[in-house]
């Protein structure tokens, strides 16, 4: 898309060879061992079954699911609500076979702000959906052309944050995005939201150094190509340490990891980061940013599946364990 | 059966005592003023962020309650309701009831926009709510739900299906009763609402289960008795030779009950042992 890994940052350039997308499990389970991961921006509608149980494995234990586009534009009201509905309800249900649980952000999102006629009838039924128990936020919202329309709608959902008291998911833009982080902090403070219920996501190290200082929480996307490599990020908690920094995976229908957070926990573990650093960016941070919702309640992370959501005729969650298939076998019993 | 409104309205008020008694100060306070709001909206809304307010603790209730709401309504109780349950049906019963459309509107937008808890919130409150002709096709969504706990709420201990189900829509309901391994003795009028094509549907589904390696769960034989005929002796010998003993048990129940000369010297043919109180309800290895 635009940004590329090749661009230089003002960081030095590291030499190491290993990146996000080239580590095998094998190479960091030792690592991160007995860890514990909140990835609070995944889109988990948009991967496979096969993807929950390795974030299972690799110690992932709760993930933010944020409303946003589908890759293409709704043309009704009606795929707004059923996929909102989706966000608290299959899905949710879908994660927690995996052991792992699921909440969501629930907004309009900035490139469908774009279609106002439309954007005017999904503002009406999102108070049916932010007051929803495991919401834990109104997001991904945000600029992305950073047109009128965007800001007319940005606007507009800072104050149901207010109004349901959630704290506020930021979407960033990848054109012209310095200003556009600039002009969102800027927005939010204008409506007189705490900048400590808001979460500014994708940041860069051109954009984190203004979002801490104005006391805004800095998210950071590990992203193939486009957003940060977890090189990057290592350096990123270096420099400016990991109080009220965390990262995420984003990782939706493009290319991209839903196991970038183990495996940038892994990297900075590699790299000499210190076991609390990395649990606070990581895990910590995370859960304490979303949890000023009411909504999140650590003592259901990694909890047994409940036995009476198993469905369809088989044993799918005796034990709380999702049966293994061999996937080397041709018999399929 | 239509539960007339003046104990819909009694039901309303012993809720409101229950909800009064068990509610944490500050959800008494915000469920009071949301009461007296009296458009749609403002109780939906209220109805999405109950569990905000209220907690889910399990309601109590005292015997006098239990046997107060038995009365009401039969088959309905609110054992094991968590607290954000009870507050959900007492709001939807300040929905304008007495303007059907507006009513039946005012549900149907809360089931389109429902969230799992809500689902199952909305299904228990079927069996109290007015018009109870008006939610059928919802109800048959719940056992099309792939969620276990939206389709419990409608099959399992839900007096609504046997009411208001057809004969198709109940013998699905069963039949994926038995299809996704729950317990079939949890359903209300099972035997009451029997009938010739659910016996010919199971035992056809047990076909395919010998055929595959698999078993039938032995409690759902039961609805096949008032309906045995000559076409399923075979199957009750099939069940007499089961390495499962609550196979056999369900075999030596179905021979005995059922009003069928060829099946009762059956029972002479495998004379097997049993419990003196044998009964349906022991071959349910999923009750709890």
């Amino acid at each position: 898309m635009c940004q590329h890994e090749l661009n230089p940052s003002h960081f030095e350039e590291n030499k190491e060879e290993v990146t996000h997308s080239n580590l095998e499990f094998t190479q960091y389970r030792d690592l991160i061992k007995d860890m514990k991961f909140f990835d609070p921006h995944v889109h988990m509608t948009s991967r496979t079954t096969d993807d929950y149980q390795a974030m299972a494995d690799a110690g992932v234990v709760a993930l933010i699911e944020p409303a946003f586009w589908l890759g293409q534009p709704r043309t009704g009201v009606a795929s707004f609500k059923d996929y909102f509905s989706s966000l608290v309800g299959w899905e949710r249900f879908r994660s927690s076979q995996f052991g792992i649980k699921h909440y969501c952000t629930i907004g309009l999102n900035s490139r469908e702000a774009n279609n106002e006629a439309l954007a005017e009838q999904v503002m009406e039924v999102l108070p049916l959906f932010v007051y929803k128990e495991g919401v834990v936020g109104i997001g991904e919202i945000g600029f992305d052309d950073q047109t009128p329309a965007e800001e007319r709608f940005y606007r507009l959902q800072l104050e149901l944050a207010k109004e349901a008291n959630l704290p506020v998911q930021i979407h960033t833009p990848h054109r012209d995005k310095k200003q556009g982080t600039e002009r969102s902090m800027a927005i939010a403070l204008e409506h007189g939201l705490d900048p400590g219920m808001v979460i500014i996501d994708h940041n860069n190290e051109e954009t984190v150094k203004s979002v801490l200082d104005q006391g805004f929480w800095a998210a950071f996307t590990i992203y193939p190509f486009t957003k940060m490599g977890n090189e990057r990020m290592v350096e990123v908690v270096r420099q400016y340490g990991p109080e009220r920094i965390m990262v995420n995976s984003a990782a939706d229908w493009g290319i991209s990891d839903p196991l970038a957070v183990p495996k940038t926990a892994a990297l900075m573990k590699m790299k000499g980061i210190s076991d609390e650093a990395v649990r606070l960016v990581t895990y910590r941070n995370a859960l304490d940013a979303f949890a000023q919702s009411g909504q999140i309640d650590e003592s259901d992370f990694g909890q047994e599946i409940d036995q009476s959501q198993k469905f369809n005729g088989n044993t799918i969650l005796r034990g709380g364990q999702q049966p293994r298939i061999d996937k080397d076998s041709i018999f399929i019993k | 059966m239509t539960l007339p409104l003046d104990s819909i309205l009694t039901l309303r008020l012993v809720l409101g005592e229950i909800l009064a008694e068990q509610l944490p100060q500050a959800g008494r306070q915000w469920l009071d003023t949301k009461v007296n709001l009296t458009n749609p909206v403002s109780i939906q809304t209220a109805f999405v962020a109950a569990p905000r307010f209220t907690g889910k603790k399990p309601v109590s209730l005292s015997p006098e309650r239990r046997q107060q709401l038995a009365e009401l309504r039969s088959h309905f109780s609110l054992l094991a309701w968590p607290m954000d349950r009870v507050t959900r049906l007492y709001l939807l019963l300040h929905l304008p009831m007495e303007q059907k459309e507006l009513f039946i509107q005012s549900i149907e937008t809360l089931f389109e926009t429902a969230e799992m808890n809500e689902l199952v919130a909305l299904y228990a409150s079927l069996p109290v709510l007015p018009y109870p002709e008006a939610w059928v096709f919802r109800a048959t969504e719940a056992v099309r739900s792939n969620m276990g706990l939206v389709f419990d709420s409608l099959a399992l201990g839900n007096p609504y299906p046997a009411e208001q189900f057809s004969e198709l829509a109940w013998n699905q309901l069963v039949m994926k009763t038995i299809f996704n391994d729950k317990s079939v003795g949890g359903i209300i009028g099972l035997q009451e609402r029997s009938n010739p094509a659910l016996a010919r549907i199971l035992v056809d589904f047990a076909h395919e289960r010998w055929a595959a390696g698999r078993y039938v769960p032995a409690r759902a034989w039961q609805v096949i008795v008032p309906f045995v005929n000559d076409s399923m002796v075979d199957d009750i010998r099939h069940l007499f030779h089961s390495n499962r003993s609550i196979d056999r048990e369900a075999a030596y129940l179905i021979s005995t009950e059922a009003d069928f000369a060829p099946a009762r010297k059956l029972l002479q043919e495998y004379s097997i042992t049993v419990p003196e109180t044998l009964n349906w309800n022991q071959l349910d290895t999923q009750l709890a």
